[in-house]
């Protein structure tokens, strides 16, 4: 019920920005399609702690800046590696992830392939680890400091 | 010098920039060694290149419709863009191609894969 509610209301404020058109009959008409389209989901089942995380939503904003700085780093980074092709070196690495849960890992795993020259090639639920490809041996080492861990588990609150 | 103005300069440089950043990706796309090397060229179009390019529209975006428009479209590529490279990531280790240059333990499949 929770769900449905956070997902209307979510679905409403999006309609209400992309639709510009502020009259009576056009307002109820979006809150009626925003109810129908969450009461489907509801249906479908996806409306779950993994389908709509709100934890992690509701927190992403505290690590945007310092992501939007890892990235921007790591993209200087792999510009050098591709202007001298030869100074590639790829590393496979596996990182240990201390998430609890799914959402968590996923969140995780997107961080990593979201940051140039490494990619997650595998996550393992079971194991809580995730096979990382790497374009130079310190782009993989970089992974495997804490840092990233530290923070995805920050924003899963518990 | 007025803010408008230094907004608006902020928003080409960034422009530029991004643009630049999407030429390198392609560069990278286009030299590096095997697959998956290759993917993290194209981390650099669908970050840095669509990021900056991104923000630079933002800069130089004329009423607030149009910025919502564009922070909505950096959230997107944002969820969606890894999800994909990490679907073709895992698509080809599943296919059993192994990076070069890396010891993993497992057998290097046939040339060509699997018919």
């Amino acid at each position: 019920m929770r769900q449905i509610a956070i997902s209307t209301a979510l679905l409403y404020v999006l309609w209400l920005l992309l639709s510009g058109h502020y009259t009576g009959l056009l307002l109820t008409l979006g809150f009626l399609s925003a109810l129908g389209a969450s009461l489907i989901a509801a249906r479908m089942g996806v409306l779950d702690e993994e389908g709509l995380p709100m934890a992690i939503l509701l927190r992403l904003p505290k690590v945007t800046l310092w992501l939007i700085w890892e990235i921007l780093k790591s993209n200087w980074g792999v510009v050098k590696v591709i202007l001298n092709p030869q100074s590639a070196k790829p590393q496979m690495v596996s990182v240990k992830a201390s998430q609890k849960t799914v959402a968590g890992l996923v969140t995780h795993a997107n961080f990593i392939t979201l940051t140039p020259g490494t990619v997650s090639v595998d996550v393992d639920e079971k194991k809580n680890t995730i096979l990382v490809h790497g374009l130079t041996d310190e782009f993989a080492q970089g992974c495997l400091e804490p840092d990233m861990d530290k923070k995805v588990s920050g924003l899963e609150g518990k | 010098m007025s803010v408008s103005v230094l907004i608006d300069i902020i928003g080409m440089v960034s422009l530029c920039v991004g643009s630049l950043a999407v030429i390198f990706g392609a560069l990278g796309l286009l030299r590096l060694g095997d697959v998956y090397q290759r993917m993290h060229g194209t981390g650099i179009v669908d970050t840095g290149g669509a990021g900056l390019i991104l923000f630079g529209l933002l800069m130089v975006s004329p009423d607030w419709t149009v910025t919502v428009r564009l922070i909505l479209i950096g959230f997107i590529l944002v969820m969606t863009g890894p999800t994909a490279t990490h679907a073709i990531a895992r698509a080809v280790r599943v296919s059993g191609e192994e990076p070069d240059n890396v010891k993993t333990g497992r057998k290097k499949a046939a040339k060509g894969g699997r018919k």
